[in-house]
């Protein structure tokens, strides 16, 4: 028996390929026999067993596949058609309302992915969600094979690596930062937390900015857009929009960061946010989709999105000691849900129990 | 007590400054074209155009590689090639054909505004 994951893409640095290949490395550390296939490969991958799916071939029903679902795309139809016993770990597609005014393809494919999603619900087993919010969404759609909840494997040992020094020179000139790290995309609400920084402003009169961290890379309307509502707000200066930065830079960002604060209306588990906690970053976060699930309780949640009650909370977060090291404090203990340990353990009880003890 | 507890104490009083900072500008009426003014779409799209194109190695039995090159397997590659091409340049003329609107659409409320601006100031001067 092998153990084949299959996903569109596998490159560096998204949440997706990092969970495959922490999957991949967990399974062969067991001793099973495991590969990857996907539809497109990053050419600095050079890892013999993780293939182009185009090269997947020998399947047999005793085989099991783990499919990461997350997109719209042709593997979608392909997957049906394979024998072995498949395993679905779904991590979501954005709803296309969010892009429908920004870029076409992108609402397409969002659109796509949604009804592929919805005719793939008698195709899998078993299998697992990252967050609640995303098991509910398949059960909505008409899943009835057992599933489960298992946060996505994140590899915080990269995260210790040294962040870049002159990012934290920069931004370590006494000026609070807020910090948001993301695809600079409309479900993501960045305006809001551009509307929040105006009120901040005119309400108190501490220095600080807003760092939007994150690849606006065909999402051109939008970032112009956002740009040209902080110009319009007088934010020109105030809001810091980095573009794709290199992995040395983000960690700056977090290490520099006062206040990690989420705006975003579609997220099926966020792992900005257990970044934030791994950087004892407080989260200030609006209570939607997988972000209070992630959160489990800690973080500081808004229940509307009013810019000045926003700022009034973002105000107390980062004037008030005491409330800064208790929100550390339990977003520490938050940490430890995710940790490599405890979600590769759940992991392989799950996939161990859907196998049923074969190797 | 949790963090959440101690800032639910505070909550009536943050929450009385709902509303008090208003916004001069609403995002939504952000018009797309005054988007495009900060440089940013139409370069996104140009640079769209202007991308290599990617060609990922695809895999190929022996039987396929023989047919391949029997039968035009550079014609089918080539004929990849322009169909991505096709595909950047449809969405680059529907994404035109959007801005064309919005700016028809602005020009008219344009318009719409010169005369209303024009009869108050006749109102003023009578």
């Amino acid at each position: 028996m092998q153990i084949i994951q299959i996903l569109t893409t596998v490159s560096f640095g998204d949440a997706v390929s990092n969970d495959c290949l922490a999957i991949k490395k967990l399974l062969e550390s067991r001793g099973y026999n495991t590969s990857v296939y996907a539809e497109n490969l990053d050419k600095r991958i050079k890892d013999p067993d993780i293939r182009y799916f185009n090269k997947l071939k020998n399947v047999s029903k005793d085989d099991i596949i783990i499919y990461h679902l997350s997109t719209g795309t042709i593997l979608n139809r392909k997957i049906k058609s394979l024998p072995g016993r498949k395993y679905v770990i779904y991590h979501n597609v954005t709803p296309p309302i969010f892009f429908v005014k920004y870029s076409g393809k992108l609402a397409k494919l969002c659109s796509k992915g949604v009804s592929e999603v919805k005719d793939l619900k008698d195709t899998f087993e078993g299998g697992c969600c990252d967050s609640q919010y995303n098991l509910d969404e398949l059960r909505s759609y008409g899943y009835t094979c057992p599933l489960s909840v298992r946060p996505i494997l994140i590899p915080f040992e990269d995260y210790k690596k040294e962040p870049d020094p002159e990012v934290v020179s920069r931004m370590s000139d006494g000026v609070k930062n807020i910090l948001f790290v993301g695809r600079v995309a409309p479900n993501k609400c960045q305006q809001d937390l551009i509307s929040m920084l105006y009120a901040y402003k005119k309400m108190y009169s501490d220095p600080v900015r807003l760092i939007l961290a994150g690849n606006g890379g065909g999402m051109e309307k939008y970032v112009a857009r956002l740009k040209c509502y902080a110009d319009n707000l007088g934010l020109n200066a105030d809001v810091v929009f980095t573009g794709q930065i290199s992995f040395p830079a983000i960690l700056a960002y977090y290490s520099t960061a006062d206040c990690f604060v989420c705006m975003s209306e579609h997220e099926g588990f966020c792992v900005p946010l257990a970044e934030a906690m791994c950087f004892d970053v407080p989260i200030l976060a609006y209570s939607c989709c997988a972000v209070p699930g992630t959160l489990g309780g800690t973080g500081i949640l808004l229940q509307d999105k009013d810019p000045s009650v926003a700022a009034a909370y973002l105000h107390e977060i980062l004037n008030d000691e005491a409330l800064r090291g208790k929100i550390v404090e339990e977003q520490r203990e938050r940490l430890k849900d995710f940790s490599y340990e405890n979600v590769s353990k759940l992991f392989m009880e799950q996939l161990e129990s859907f196998i049923g003890g074969n190797k | 007590m949790t963090a959440r507890e101690m800032i639910e104490q505070k909550a009536s009083d943050l929450g009385s400054v709902r509303g008090s900072v208003s916004l001069p500008v609403d995002f939504e009426q952000i018009s797309m074209l005054a988007g495009i003014s900060a440089d940013e779409a139409l370069s996104g799209v140009i640079s769209k155009i202007r991308e290599d194109h990617r060609i990922v190695s695809q895999y190929r039995s022996v039987g396929e590689k023989i047919g391949g090159g029997l039968f035009g397997f550079y014609i089918n590659h080539s004929v990849d090639q322009q169909n991505d091409v096709n595909e950047n340049l449809a969405t680059v003329f529907s994404e035109f054909d959007e801005l064309s609107k919005e700016k028809a659409e602005l020009l008219g409320r344009i318009n719409d505004l010169s005369v209303r601006i024009m009869k108050l100031e006749k109102e003023r001067c009578r």
